[in-house]
């Protein structure tokens, strides 16, 4: 437990924000150009972003899906509730093998667990919550919340 | 061969490779699929003309620009009828990252990343719970977010 005491934040200046808002909106978009724009070189660019990856302030970069389109169909949040504090490792273990399962939360507040899920189906959640959580030992039970309609979802804002 | 949405398999490994890294060679994506460069060129931009890829980006570490609070918050509305107009002011939040209209107990459910405890108080008090039509809030704090991938391809 040495994450404990709190992580120093990253210097990051004006250029780095200015970047930041280049690339989060288009990871395709040519080096070149961003440097055009922050009126820096090319290679200044090159070594922000590196500099940018290795402090772990940017992770990587994804093409965003649309899970409606492969798909997905039901998008659900779930609060579970365990039947004993101490298992939640286990239990966290055990849902980080489910796929379906896009994000997973330690939480204050009613739930112990707090999960994202994205199901082709309401019968594929059914089948989620009736035959895989079942088969983890250690969840009491758990309550869905089904989306309805996402109304948007986006980065956090950058300054 | 699996047929979703007019996409083959060649499309769903394309897809597979360019949503773990946007900014991979089309050269390699071709290499590897085993297609030539343009024929990815042109499956990429169908597929964004179909809406199955929605934009790219890098992703941000909230924690690193000093977003170190990360809640769930479920909202009550005074009238269900409301949603929209509630919606709207929502997205006007820029703490607010996601928002979901939701069955179960809440009637909207939203994501958002504050600074800190202090930051979260003022986004709840001062802006959640001044917007016309908004009954309460109940808020969950992620203490540990465990994990967050996308929906598997395959």
């Amino acid at each position: 437990m040495n994450d404990l005491h709190i992580e120093p934040l990253p210097n990051i200046d004006e250029l780095d924000e200015k970047i930041l808002k280049l690339i989060t909106k288009n990871a395709r978009i040519p080096f070149l150009e961003v440097a055009r724009e922050c009126g820096v070189s090319g290679a200044a660019i090159h070594q922000r972003v590196q500099r940018l990856l290795n402090l772990g302030v940017v992770s990587g970069s994804e093409f965003i899906v649309n899970p409606q389109k492969l798909g997905y169909f039901t998008c659900a949040y779930m609060g579970i509730h365990l039947e004993k504090a101490k298992f939640h490792k286990q239990v966290v273990e055990a849902l980080i093998n489910i796929p379906e399962i896009v994000e997973c939360h330690y939480t204050t507040g009613s739930y112990a667990i707090f999960i994202k899920v994205q199901t082709k189906t309401n019968k594929h959640l059914k089948k989620l919550i009736d035959e895989d959580f079942q088969e983890i030992e250690g969840i009491a039970r758990t309550e869905t919340f089904i989306s309805l309609e996402m109304e948007f979802k986006r980065q956090v804002p950058i300054k | 061969m699996t047929l979703r949405n007019q996409l083959d398999d060649i499309d769903l490994r394309i897809l597979d490779i360019i949503s773990k890294n946007a900014r991979t060679p089309f050269k390699d994506v071709a290499a590897e699929v085993g297609v030539s460069r343009a024929a990815v060129h042109q499956r990429v931009n169908r597929m964004i003309d179909l809406h199955v890829i929605v934009g790219s980006g890098y992703h941000i570490d909230p924690k690193k620009i000093d977003y170190k609070t990360c809640t769930y918050i479920g909202v009550f509305l005074e009238k269900g009828s409301l949603y929209s107009t509630v919606a709207e002011r929502l997205k006007e939040i820029p703490e607010i990252v996601e928002c979901h209209y939701t069955t179960g107990q809440y009637a909207i459910f939203v994501k958002v990343y504050a600074k800190d405890n202090e930051h979260l108080r003022d986004i709840l008090s001062d802006k959640i719970q001044k917007i016309m039509g908004v009954a309460s809030t109940e808020t969950f704090i992620s203490l540990d977010e465990t994990f967050k991938r996308e929906v598997p391809i395959f």
